[in-house]
Protein backbone atom coordinates (compact mmCIF):
# COMPACT_ATOMS: atom_id res chain seq x y z
CA UNK A 1 0.00 0.00 0.00
CA UNK A 2 1.48 3.50 -0.84
CA UNK A 3 0.51 6.81 0.46
CA UNK A 4 -1.87 8.16 -0.98
CA UNK A 5 -3.99 4.89 -0.72
CA UNK A 6 -3.90 5.11 2.78
CA UNK A 7 -4.18 8.84 3.14
CA UNK A 8 -8.13 7.89 1.39
CA UNK A 9 -8.60 5.41 3.50
CA UNK A 10 -6.89 6.66 7.15
CA UNK A 11 -10.18 8.18 8.43
CA UNK A 12 -12.69 4.85 7.33
CA UNK A 13 -9.67 2.90 9.40
CA UNK A 14 -9.72 5.43 12.35
CA UNK A 15 -13.85 5.12 12.11
CA UNK A 16 -13.32 0.85 11.97
CA UNK A 17 -15.34 1.12 8.53
CA UNK A 18 -12.55 -1.24 6.71
CA UNK A 19 -12.20 -4.65 6.08
CA UNK A 20 -10.15 -7.08 7.97
CA UNK A 21 -7.71 -7.64 4.95
CA UNK A 22 -7.61 -3.60 4.18
CA UNK A 23 -6.80 -3.27 8.01
CA UNK A 24 -4.24 -5.25 8.09
CA UNK A 25 -2.53 -3.65 5.10
CA UNK A 26 -2.84 -0.48 6.79
CA UNK A 27 -1.41 -1.68 9.74
CA UNK A 28 2.09 -2.39 8.06
CA UNK A 29 1.78 0.54 5.77
CA UNK A 30 1.34 2.75 9.58
CA UNK A 31 4.59 1.14 10.83
CA UNK A 32 6.59 1.97 8.33
CA UNK A 33 5.62 5.65 6.95
CA UNK A 34 6.09 8.59 9.41
CA UNK A 35 4.45 10.90 8.17
CA UNK A 36 0.97 8.83 7.88
CA UNK A 37 1.28 7.52 10.91
CA UNK A 38 1.66 11.17 12.39
CA UNK A 39 -1.96 12.33 9.96
CA UNK A 40 -3.34 8.38 12.23
CA UNK A 41 -2.59 9.90 15.10
CA UNK A 42 -3.60 13.47 14.43
CA UNK A 43 -6.80 11.93 13.02
CA UNK A 44 -7.05 10.63 16.23
CA UNK A 45 -7.12 13.15 18.13
CA UNK A 46 -9.63 15.27 16.58
CA UNK A 47 -11.95 12.68 16.76
CA UNK A 48 -11.15 12.61 20.81
CA UNK A 49 -11.27 16.29 20.74
CA UNK A 50 -14.84 16.13 19.09
CA UNK A 51 -15.91 13.33 21.06
CA UNK A 52 -16.08 15.50 23.98
CA UNK A 53 -18.99 15.47 26.80
CA UNK A 54 -17.48 19.31 27.33
CA UNK A 55 -19.01 19.29 23.14
CA UNK A 56 -22.37 17.34 23.93
CA UNK A 57 -25.64 19.23 24.15
CA UNK A 58 -28.36 17.40 25.84
CA UNK A 59 -31.39 17.94 26.23
CA UNK A 60 -33.30 20.27 28.75
CA UNK A 61 -35.43 19.65 31.27
CA UNK A 62 -37.42 21.37 30.83
CA UNK A 63 -38.22 20.44 26.71
CA UNK A 64 -38.45 16.86 28.34
CA UNK A 65 -40.80 17.91 31.06
CA UNK A 66 -42.81 19.67 28.10
CA UNK A 67 -42.77 16.97 25.70
CA UNK A 68 -44.07 14.49 28.51
CA UNK A 69 -46.89 16.65 29.53
CA UNK A 70 -47.55 16.31 26.04
CA UNK A 71 -47.64 12.69 25.16
CA UNK A 72 -48.33 11.53 28.65
CA UNK A 73 -50.87 12.95 30.62
CA UNK A 74 -50.03 12.28 34.20
CA UNK A 75 -50.85 8.24 35.27
CA UNK A 76 -53.06 7.37 32.64
CA UNK A 77 -51.14 6.24 29.76
CA UNK A 78 -53.08 6.59 26.38
CA UNK A 79 -52.67 5.58 23.15
CA UNK A 80 -51.44 8.06 20.68
CA UNK A 81 -53.71 7.08 17.81
CA UNK A 82 -56.69 5.37 15.94
CA UNK A 83 -54.07 3.50 14.64
CA UNK A 84 -52.81 2.38 17.60
CA UNK A 85 -56.36 1.63 19.51
CA UNK A 86 -56.96 -0.38 16.16
CA UNK A 87 -53.55 -2.50 16.73
CA UNK A 88 -54.36 -2.96 20.10
CA UNK A 89 -57.24 -3.97 19.53
CA UNK A 90 -56.79 -6.84 17.43
CA UNK A 91 -53.85 -8.06 19.28
CA UNK A 92 -56.66 -7.81 22.32
CA UNK A 93 -58.81 -10.26 20.54
CA UNK A 94 -56.31 -12.62 19.06
CA UNK A 95 -55.14 -12.84 22.56
CA UNK A 96 -57.98 -12.50 24.56
CA UNK A 97 -59.95 -15.43 22.32
CA UNK A 98 -57.35 -17.48 22.21
CA UNK A 99 -56.74 -17.73 25.56
CA UNK A 100 -60.70 -18.19 26.56
CA UNK A 101 -60.78 -20.83 24.49
CA UNK A 102 -58.30 -22.37 26.05
CA UNK A 103 -59.33 -21.46 29.77
CA UNK A 104 -62.60 -23.23 29.16
CA UNK A 105 -60.45 -26.42 29.11
CA UNK A 106 -59.46 -26.08 32.23
CA UNK A 107 -60.69 -25.91 35.96
CA UNK A 108 -60.08 -24.81 38.90
CA UNK A 109 -56.80 -23.06 40.34
CA UNK A 110 -55.01 -23.47 37.12
CA UNK A 111 -58.15 -21.34 35.06
CA UNK A 112 -57.50 -18.96 37.99
CA UNK A 113 -54.12 -18.35 37.18
CA UNK A 114 -54.92 -18.43 33.27
CA UNK A 115 -57.95 -15.65 33.95
CA UNK A 116 -55.21 -13.49 36.04
CA UNK A 117 -53.03 -13.58 33.16
CA UNK A 118 -55.21 -12.94 30.74
CA UNK A 119 -56.44 -10.13 32.40
CA UNK A 120 -52.91 -8.68 33.28
CA UNK A 121 -52.00 -8.90 29.48
CA UNK A 122 -55.27 -7.27 28.55
CA UNK A 123 -54.49 -4.50 31.29
CA UNK A 124 -51.02 -4.02 29.34
CA UNK A 125 -51.90 -4.67 25.50
CA UNK A 126 -55.14 -2.52 25.71
CA UNK A 127 -53.63 0.05 27.52
CA UNK A 128 -56.19 0.48 29.59
CA UNK A 129 -54.37 -0.02 33.18
CA UNK A 130 -56.10 2.34 35.61
CA UNK A 131 -59.52 4.00 35.78
CA UNK A 132 -58.37 5.63 38.74
CA UNK A 133 -54.73 6.82 38.68
CA UNK A 134 -54.01 7.43 42.17
CA UNK A 135 -50.91 6.57 44.68
CA UNK A 136 -52.99 7.65 47.40
CA UNK A 137 -54.62 4.44 48.99
CA UNK A 138 -57.21 6.75 50.54
CA UNK A 139 -58.48 7.47 47.01
CA UNK A 140 -58.20 4.11 45.27
CA UNK A 141 -60.35 2.26 48.23
CA UNK A 142 -63.47 4.38 48.19
CA UNK A 143 -63.38 4.75 44.13
CA UNK A 144 -64.29 0.56 44.27
CA UNK A 145 -67.12 1.88 46.25
CA UNK A 146 -70.71 0.90 44.47
CA UNK A 147 -69.03 -0.84 41.66
CA UNK A 148 -68.38 -4.07 43.66
CA UNK A 149 -69.96 -5.94 46.36
CA UNK A 150 -67.30 -6.28 48.43
CA UNK A 151 -64.47 -3.71 50.16
CA UNK A 152 -61.03 -5.21 49.02
CA UNK A 153 -58.25 -3.79 51.07
CA UNK A 154 -56.17 -1.47 49.65
CA UNK A 155 -52.70 -0.79 50.70
CA UNK A 156 -49.88 1.51 48.96
CA UNK A 157 -46.11 -0.01 49.88
CA UNK A 158 -44.13 2.80 47.95
CA UNK A 159 -41.79 3.02 50.95
CA UNK A 160 -40.87 -1.01 50.33
CA UNK A 161 -40.39 -0.51 46.70
CA UNK A 162 -43.95 -1.02 45.50
CA UNK A 163 -45.66 1.84 44.83
CA UNK A 164 -49.03 1.63 43.99
CA UNK A 165 -50.63 3.90 40.89
CA UNK A 166 -53.87 3.06 40.77
CA UNK A 167 -56.74 0.76 40.39
CA UNK A 168 -58.84 -0.46 38.06
CA UNK A 169 -62.13 -2.42 37.92
CA UNK A 170 -62.36 -5.53 35.93
CA UNK A 171 -63.63 -9.34 35.11
CA UNK A 172 -62.54 -12.30 36.04
CA UNK A 173 -64.82 -15.42 35.88
CA UNK A 174 -67.27 -13.38 34.63
CA UNK A 175 -67.84 -11.13 38.12
CA UNK A 176 -66.27 -7.73 38.52
CA UNK A 177 -63.25 -7.98 40.71
CA UNK A 178 -60.79 -5.20 42.24
CA UNK A 179 -57.54 -4.84 40.40
CA UNK A 180 -54.64 -2.70 41.99
CA UNK A 181 -51.64 -1.75 39.92
CA UNK A 182 -48.54 -1.46 41.66
CA UNK A 183 -44.69 -0.53 39.75
CA UNK A 184 -41.54 -2.38 40.68
CA UNK A 185 -39.20 -0.31 39.43
CA UNK A 186 -40.48 -0.46 35.62
CA UNK A 187 -42.56 -2.70 35.64
CA UNK A 188 -45.99 -3.36 36.50
CA UNK A 189 -47.40 -5.53 38.76
CA UNK A 190 -51.41 -6.58 38.76
CA UNK A 191 -52.74 -7.12 42.22
CA UNK A 192 -56.62 -8.88 41.50
CA UNK A 193 -58.71 -9.40 44.70
CA UNK A 194 -61.91 -11.09 44.80
CA UNK A 195 -64.20 -13.01 48.05
CA UNK A 196 -63.68 -16.89 48.57
CA UNK A 197 -60.52 -18.70 49.41
CA UNK A 198 -58.25 -20.12 46.71
CA UNK A 199 -55.32 -21.24 49.19
CA UNK A 200 -51.74 -20.40 48.60
CA UNK A 201 -49.32 -21.03 45.24
CA UNK A 202 -47.49 -19.66 42.82
CA UNK A 203 -46.82 -20.93 39.05
CA UNK A 204 -45.15 -19.48 36.01
CA UNK A 205 -47.26 -19.41 32.45
CA UNK A 206 -45.63 -17.63 29.40
CA UNK A 207 -43.19 -16.44 31.35
CA UNK A 208 -44.87 -14.30 34.06
CA UNK A 209 -45.07 -14.86 37.20
CA UNK A 210 -48.50 -15.78 39.25
CA UNK A 211 -48.67 -15.75 43.26
CA UNK A 212 -51.79 -16.06 44.79
CA UNK A 213 -52.65 -15.92 48.87
CA UNK A 214 -56.04 -15.89 50.48
CA UNK A 215 -56.52 -13.85 53.63
CA UNK A 216 -59.66 -12.92 55.46
CA UNK A 217 -62.13 -14.00 53.43
CA UNK A 218 -60.36 -12.74 50.65
CA UNK A 219 -58.39 -14.05 47.31
CA UNK A 220 -55.27 -11.85 46.05
CA UNK A 221 -53.76 -13.11 42.83
CA UNK A 222 -50.38 -10.77 41.61
CA UNK A 223 -49.70 -11.13 38.42
CA UNK A 224 -46.01 -9.62 36.67
CA UNK A 225 -42.92 -10.24 34.72
CA UNK A 226 -41.26 -9.30 37.60
CA UNK A 227 -38.89 -11.69 38.96
CA UNK A 228 -40.60 -14.95 41.80
CA UNK A 229 -38.34 -12.99 44.71
CA UNK A 230 -39.80 -9.80 44.31
CA UNK A 231 -43.38 -11.51 44.11
CA UNK A 232 -42.95 -13.21 46.69
CA UNK A 233 -41.42 -10.27 48.94
CA UNK A 234 -44.52 -8.31 47.48
CA UNK A 235 -46.69 -10.89 48.69
CA UNK A 236 -45.54 -10.99 52.28
CA UNK A 237 -45.52 -7.30 52.19
CA UNK A 238 -49.15 -6.83 51.31
CA UNK A 239 -50.12 -9.67 53.68
CA UNK A 240 -48.74 -7.85 56.45
CA UNK A 241 -49.83 -4.75 55.80
CA UNK A 242 -52.44 -2.81 57.57
CA UNK B 1 -38.57 12.12 5.00
CA UNK B 2 -35.60 10.33 3.85
CA UNK B 3 -36.78 6.92 3.21
CA UNK B 4 -36.14 4.69 6.36
CA UNK B 5 -36.27 1.80 4.05
CA UNK B 6 -33.03 3.00 2.79
CA UNK B 7 -30.31 -0.11 3.33
CA UNK B 8 -28.59 2.25 5.48
CA UNK B 9 -30.99 1.70 8.44
CA UNK B 10 -31.00 -1.96 8.01
CA UNK B 11 -27.30 -2.93 9.90
CA UNK B 12 -28.57 -1.20 12.95
CA UNK B 13 -32.21 -2.79 12.49
CA UNK B 14 -30.07 -6.44 12.48
CA UNK B 15 -27.84 -5.40 15.32
CA UNK B 16 -31.18 -3.69 17.73
CA UNK B 17 -33.05 -6.55 16.76
CA UNK B 18 -30.19 -9.17 18.06
CA UNK B 19 -29.15 -6.72 21.11
CA UNK B 20 -32.44 -6.04 22.72
CA UNK B 21 -35.98 -5.93 22.63
CA UNK B 22 -38.07 -3.55 20.49
CA UNK B 23 -39.32 -0.39 21.63
CA UNK B 24 -42.16 1.47 21.64
CA UNK B 25 -42.45 4.84 19.65
CA UNK B 26 -42.74 6.77 22.82
CA UNK B 27 -39.70 5.17 25.14
CA UNK B 28 -37.77 5.75 21.83
CA UNK B 29 -38.31 9.75 22.05
CA UNK B 30 -37.61 9.63 25.50
CA UNK B 31 -34.67 7.18 24.99
CA UNK B 32 -32.80 9.32 22.19
CA UNK B 33 -34.49 12.77 23.05
CA UNK B 34 -30.70 13.77 24.05
CA UNK B 35 -29.28 12.45 20.86
CA UNK B 36 -32.51 14.25 18.77
CA UNK B 37 -31.53 17.13 20.64
CA UNK B 38 -27.66 17.70 20.35
CA UNK B 39 -27.87 17.10 16.76
CA UNK B 40 -30.86 19.75 16.10
CA UNK B 41 -28.57 22.07 18.24
CA UNK B 42 -25.46 21.64 16.19
CA UNK B 43 -27.33 22.14 13.12
CA UNK B 44 -29.73 25.13 14.10
CA UNK B 45 -26.72 26.91 16.20
CA UNK B 46 -29.33 28.19 18.58
CA UNK B 47 -31.18 26.62 21.92
CA UNK B 48 -34.36 28.03 20.99
CA UNK B 49 -35.00 26.66 17.59
CA UNK B 50 -33.35 23.19 18.48
CA UNK B 51 -35.98 22.50 21.59
CA UNK B 52 -38.77 23.91 19.27
CA UNK B 53 -37.59 21.60 16.13
CA UNK B 54 -37.28 18.70 18.38
CA UNK B 55 -40.57 18.98 20.43
CA UNK B 56 -42.40 19.64 16.84
CA UNK B 57 -40.47 16.66 15.87
CA UNK B 58 -40.90 14.27 18.12
CA UNK B 59 -44.44 15.23 18.41
CA UNK B 60 -44.69 14.67 14.72
CA UNK B 61 -42.46 11.40 14.99
CA UNK B 62 -45.49 9.71 17.25
CA UNK B 63 -48.39 10.68 15.26
CA UNK B 64 -46.40 8.99 12.26
CA UNK B 65 -46.11 5.55 14.21
CA UNK B 66 -46.50 3.63 10.87
CA UNK B 67 -42.44 4.51 9.98
CA UNK B 68 -41.74 3.30 13.03
CA UNK B 69 -40.59 -0.46 13.61
CA UNK B 70 -39.22 -0.34 17.47
CA UNK B 71 -35.87 -0.94 16.08
CA UNK B 72 -33.00 1.02 15.02
CA UNK B 73 -34.90 3.52 16.91
CA UNK B 74 -32.66 6.29 17.24
CA UNK B 75 -32.10 6.37 13.22
CA UNK B 76 -35.90 6.74 13.35
CA UNK B 77 -35.97 9.51 15.37
CA UNK B 78 -32.56 11.55 13.98
CA UNK B 79 -33.59 11.37 10.46
CA UNK B 80 -36.95 12.81 11.40
CA UNK B 81 -35.45 15.54 13.54
CA UNK B 82 -32.25 16.06 11.18
CA UNK B 83 -35.21 17.02 8.19
CA UNK B 84 -37.09 19.25 10.87
CA UNK B 85 -34.14 21.41 11.38
CA UNK B 86 -33.49 21.91 7.42
CA UNK B 87 -37.13 22.89 7.44
CA UNK B 88 -36.51 25.16 9.57
CA UNK B 89 -33.57 26.75 9.34
CA UNK B 90 -34.90 26.91 5.01
CA UNK B 91 -37.88 29.42 6.47
CA UNK B 92 -35.60 31.73 7.95
CA UNK B 93 -33.57 31.54 5.20
CA UNK B 94 -30.57 30.50 7.19
CA UNK B 95 -26.91 30.54 6.27
CA UNK B 96 -26.65 27.24 7.44
CA UNK B 97 -30.08 25.92 5.75
CA UNK B 98 -28.60 23.42 2.55
CA UNK B 99 -27.55 20.08 4.10
CA UNK B 100 -25.81 19.61 0.66
CA UNK B 101 -23.23 22.26 1.30
CA UNK B 102 -20.04 20.62 1.96
CA UNK B 103 -17.53 22.77 0.43
CA UNK B 104 -14.15 23.59 2.03
CA UNK B 105 -11.76 24.98 0.76
CA UNK B 106 -9.17 22.17 -0.37
CA UNK B 107 -6.42 21.36 2.76
CA UNK B 108 -3.10 22.94 1.81
CA UNK B 109 -0.35 20.60 1.71
CA UNK B 110 1.65 22.48 4.26
CA UNK B 111 -1.34 21.73 6.97
CA UNK B 112 0.60 20.41 10.16
CA UNK B 113 -0.23 17.07 11.14
CA UNK B 114 1.72 17.56 14.67
CA UNK B 115 -0.12 15.46 16.92
CA UNK B 116 1.07 17.39 19.78
CA UNK B 117 -0.03 20.82 18.32
CA UNK B 118 -3.39 19.43 17.69
CA UNK B 119 -3.98 18.11 20.92
CA UNK B 120 -2.57 21.45 22.63
CA UNK B 121 -5.25 23.34 20.84
CA UNK B 122 -7.65 20.74 21.00
CA UNK B 123 -8.04 21.39 24.87
CA UNK B 124 -9.61 24.65 24.20
CA UNK B 125 -13.12 23.39 24.38
CA UNK B 126 -14.57 26.60 22.71
CA UNK B 127 -12.07 26.64 19.97
CA UNK B 128 -13.17 23.20 18.75
CA UNK B 129 -16.71 24.16 19.29
CA UNK B 130 -16.14 27.04 17.04
CA UNK B 131 -14.43 25.51 14.64
CA UNK B 132 -16.87 22.63 14.16
CA UNK B 133 -19.69 25.33 14.09
CA UNK B 134 -18.04 27.19 11.11
CA UNK B 135 -17.71 23.66 9.06
CA UNK B 136 -20.30 23.62 6.16
CA UNK B 137 -23.61 21.79 7.45
CA UNK B 138 -23.29 18.60 5.00
CA UNK B 139 -19.98 18.12 6.85
CA UNK B 140 -21.16 19.28 10.98
CA UNK B 141 -24.02 16.95 10.30
CA UNK B 142 -21.86 14.17 9.10
CA UNK B 143 -18.90 14.91 12.16
CA UNK B 144 -22.00 14.82 14.77
CA UNK B 145 -23.10 11.71 13.66
CA UNK B 146 -20.27 9.91 13.73
CA UNK B 147 -17.89 11.64 16.49
CA UNK B 148 -20.68 12.33 19.23
CA UNK B 149 -23.43 9.40 18.04
CA UNK B 150 -21.26 6.86 16.87
CA UNK B 151 -23.68 6.43 14.40
CA UNK B 152 -21.94 4.09 11.28
CA UNK B 153 -21.40 5.19 7.42
CA UNK B 154 -24.89 2.93 6.73
CA UNK B 155 -26.64 4.74 9.40
CA UNK B 156 -25.37 8.32 8.53
CA UNK B 157 -25.50 7.75 4.80
CA UNK B 158 -28.89 6.33 5.84
CA UNK B 159 -29.97 9.47 8.11
CA UNK B 160 -28.58 12.31 5.88
CA UNK B 161 -29.73 10.82 2.34
CA UNK B 162 -26.46 10.89 0.35
CA UNK B 163 -24.35 7.49 -0.60
CA UNK B 164 -21.72 5.94 2.29
CA UNK B 165 -19.18 6.96 -0.18
CA UNK B 166 -20.57 10.54 0.04
CA UNK B 167 -20.16 10.37 3.90
CA UNK B 168 -16.93 8.91 4.20
CA UNK B 169 -15.07 11.92 1.97
CA UNK B 170 -17.12 14.49 4.06
CA UNK B 171 -15.82 13.05 7.12
CA UNK B 172 -12.43 13.01 6.07
CA UNK B 173 -12.56 16.38 4.92
CA UNK B 174 -14.41 17.65 7.58
CA UNK B 175 -11.88 16.64 10.22
CA UNK B 176 -8.75 17.43 7.86
CA UNK B 177 -10.24 20.78 7.59
CA UNK B 178 -11.06 21.30 11.55
CA UNK B 179 -7.59 20.20 11.93
CA UNK B 180 -6.00 23.20 9.99
CA UNK B 181 -8.62 25.46 12.09
CA UNK B 182 -7.01 24.12 14.88
CA UNK B 183 -3.45 24.93 14.35
CA UNK B 184 -3.90 27.87 11.93
CA UNK B 185 -3.37 31.50 13.36
CA UNK B 186 -3.71 30.62 17.16
CA UNK B 187 -0.80 31.57 19.32
CA UNK B 188 0.18 28.90 21.30
CA UNK B 189 0.28 29.81 24.97
CA UNK B 190 3.99 29.81 24.44
CA UNK B 191 3.93 32.16 22.14
CA UNK B 192 1.20 34.62 24.05
CA UNK B 193 2.86 34.28 27.71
Amino acid sequence: MNCDDARDLLHAYADDEVDVATALQLDLHLQDCNACAREFKATQVIKQAVASPALYYSAPADLRDRLRAAVEPPLIIRPTSRRYWAMAALVLLTIGSSLIAFMTLRNGTDSDAREALAAHLRSMQAEHLLDVPSTDQHTVKPWFDGKLDFAPPVHDLASQGFPLIGGRLDYLHDRPVAALIFHRHKHVINLFIWPGSSGEGETTLQGYNIIHWSNAGMSFWAVSDVSPDDLRQFKDLYRSAH
Amino acid sequence: LNDLDASGLDASHRHERNGQLATRPTDAVFAHLDAAYNLARWLTGNDHDAADVVQEASLRALKSINTFRGVGARAWLLAIVRNACFDCLRKTKSHRADPMDDDLPIAADSLSTDPDLILQRSENVELVRTAIDALPPGIREAIVLREMEGLSYKEIAGITGVPIGTVMSRLARGRRHLQELLVADQPSPEVSR
